[in-house]
């Protein structure tokens, strides 16, 4: 009785094995596989990314696989950068959520002969051949507090809603920020800096806590697609829609809404499609020639500069309630 | 306790054995070009689940008592801060001494909270998870520490001959678990503890001192965990370990023991996290999103534990005696 079942188990699981390694689709590619991961998948920014990459692909004949961690979690990137060297992609693009910690598995990967490209974040200078950049640190820092001085009149008291502490960009960008108004705003002082860990009711909730907290607040600046929305909700719930400004980084998609009625005046971001397809002809130049000019051609976008290992993307857009219909992402 | 004579009693495991290399048959199967069987890929991916591997084993002495840690997680992070920054002021062995330090003195303070007040391990360890992980943002100020010297990567990246060092350490650890649990009494009166606190009290088990140790040895655990992820991405940050616990706990519940107490295995947690970390690569090699694996891991995971507890039935029902046999099968 035993061991038939034992037997009966071991020929269905041999049976299944046939079929699905007949189903499975044979890899038959010696196109080109360029591996590109978001920091993480499922949010409307990061799709963005994913269409203008797709876009990329499909104008350059190469092979893309998107995949990445469904939080922002950085262990689990070079876990997945692991299988990515196992299945031999030719070139890596990340979006890493910590700017060292994926530094050990890309030098793997460089070791291996694979190309190294960052995008959106970056990691070590010696653990990537590339870094797409979407907007320098500086015109994103500079953009933000000259459109929140606008509407506070300079000054006052304003807080930052972050995605995580950890984050590089979101740290150099503060950095930018608070350079920008001790130069130009002296009146302007960051009270409160808070992580949402890329979590919308974290963001909220952060918002609303800082609300309260600090009653003197005039701007809230939410500086990742995250941290926007949830500020933006916060700020218009508790009924400050109006009187305390809010802007930051964010797709248009999230934040339609809030600049519709008004809660949200002006926010910044560039193009994450464009930063998409820049990155796959980025990835597939950088694999052609092994190395990247001061200029290059990227389909559509035209021209775009290299500034030693930086590919720049260009100036931010600023979204507002006259512009913001024409896009969809 | 479920009546199991001696002979079935690595009958659990068995089961676990077999489910695990059925998966990694299917896996290869599954992969594109077999690439699950790569003796790289074989040899690389237990590198991401040793830290995990290495704590869970003390958290499955824990959960035998009837405990719980949610603590690990955030010790994890506490203690990799501790040395990064102890390394950056005095250097890389005062660092390692500071992180094993701080880990035990974390388990330690949660064994004294449950045993001193006798405060559920639920509410204390709830409660120390977000003080250990906001100690560790405050000394950090939530910048990580990198660039640690070279020698100081073997322990997260380095091999042994084909083994990964962070594989060898979880592997002693696992014999070391194993041997406390089945040749010392500690394995015994954990179990007791776990099925009747009251009883083994009355019959003058050293309760507390045993949970005193177990919280303070799982902080340790940590510890080692933290120094070799700290090692594997050569950063020190203090969001390390966030998630593992509940990771943790269900590598540990599926390995077989009973999350309310009373029976635990130790070579059952490293086949339950085994099988989490096989599924999870094959996947990831297949290519498949990670919102479906997901919710793969979600129905293997109820599967395993069907198949499981269906066994334990059925050799309790045979050492029973009993025809409850014909009802179990198919």
């Amino acid at each position: 009785m035993k061991e038939k079942s034992w037997k009966t188990a071991l020929i269905w699981l041999g049976l299944f094995v046939v079929f699905a390694n007949g189903c499975r689709g044979k890899e038959t590619s010696s196109r080109l596989i360029i591996g590109l991961m978001p920091k993480l998948v499922g949010i409307d920014y990061f799709n963005a990314c994913e269409r203008g990459a797709k876009e990329a692909a499909r104008e350059l004949g190469v092979k893309l696989v998107y995949e990445g961690p469904i939080t922002n979690d950085v262990t689990r990137q070079a876990e997945m950068l692991d299988t990515w060297i196992t299945r031999k992609v030719d070139v890596i693009a990340v979006a890493p959520n910590d700017p060292h910690a994926l530094a050990p598995t890309l030098k793997r990967a460089m070791k291996r002969g694979i190309k190294t490209l960052t995008w959106d974040a970056d990691s070590d200078e010696d653990s990537r051949n590339y870094f797409v950049n979407q907007a320098t640190y500086q015109d994103i820092g500079y953009g933000l507090v000259d459109v929140m001085a606008e509407q506070i009149g300079g000054q006052g008291e304003v807080a930052i809603v972050t995605g995580s502490l950890t984050a590089a960009n979101q740290n150099i960008w503060m950095e930018w920020m608070r350079k920008r108004m001790a130069e130009k705003y002296p009146g302007m002082n960051i009270v409160a800096v808070r992580p949402s860990e890329e979590d919308q009711k974290l963001a909220f909730q952060v918002s609303q806590d800082l609300l309260k907290a600090y009653p003197k607040l005039k701007g809230i600046f939410g500086i990742t697609s995250i941290s926007l929305p949830g500020a933006a909700q916060a700020v218009r719930d508790s009924g400050y829609s109006g009187r305390i400004a809010v802007t930051g980084l964010t797709t248009p998609n999230s934040l339609r809404q809030y600049v519709k009625d008004g809660t949200v005046k002006t926010f910044l971001l560039w193009n994450p499609v464009d930063l998409g397809y820049l990155t796959v002809y980025a990835a597939k130049k950088l694999h052609d020639d092994g190395t990247l000019p001061e200029q290059f051609v990227a389909g559509r976008l035209g021209k775009i500069r290299v500034d030693s290992s930086m590919i720049l993307l260009g100036p931010p857009l600023h979204f507002t309630q006259e512009n913001i219909d024409q896009f969809d992402f | 306790m479920t009546p199991i004579q001696r002979g079935d009693r690595f009958r659990r495991e068995l089961g676990l054995l077999g489910v695990l290399g059925s998966l990694m048959l299917l896996m290869g199967f599954l992969s594109p070009d077999f690439s699950f069987w790569d003796a790289e890929n074989l040899l690389g991916f237990p590198r991401h689940l040793a830290e995990k591997g290495i704590m869970a084993c003390g958290m499955t002495l824990i959960i035998m008592t009837g405990g719980i840690d949610l603590s690990i997680g955030s010790l994890v992070g506490l203690a990799g801060i501790a040395l990064g920054y102890t390394w950056l002021s005095w250097g890389l062995l005062p660092g390692l001494g500071m992180a094993l330090l701080v880990g035990s003195m974390g388990g330690l303070i949660n064994g004294l909270l449950i045993t001193r007040w006798a405060l559920p391990p639920l509410v204390v360890t709830l409660a120390t998870m977000a003080l250990y992980r906001g100690v560790a943002m405050i000394i950090s100020r939530a910048q990580p520490v990198s660039n640690f010297p070279e020698p100081f990567g073997w322990w997260g990246q380095g091999y042994l001959g084909p083994i990964p060092a962070q594989f060898l350490v979880w592997a002693l650890t696992v014999v070391l678990f194993f041997l406390i649990v089945e040749r010392t009494p500690v394995g015994r009166y954990a179990t007791a503890i776990g099925d009747n606190e009251r009883a083994a009290l009355f019959a003058a088990l050293p309760v507390r001192r045993i949970k005193l140790w177990l919280y303070s040895a799982s902080g340790l655990l940590c510890s080692v965990g933290a120094i070799l992820y700290t090692s594997r991405v050569s950063t020190a940050k203090a969001d390390a370990g966030l998630g593992w616990e509940l990771e943790i706990i269900t590598a540990v519940i599926l390995g077989g023991t009973q999350i309310t107490g009373g029976r635990g295995t130790i070579l059952g947690t490293f086949l339950g996290v085994m099988i989490l970390g096989v599924v999870r690569n094959g996947l990831t090699l297949m290519g498949m999103k990670e919102e479906w694996q997901f919710m793969m891991a979600g129905i293997i995971l109820i599967v395993t534990a069907v198949v499981n507890d269906r066994m334990v039935e059925r050799a309790a029902a045979r050492c029973r005696g009993q025809g409850e046999i014909v009802l179990f099968c198919e």
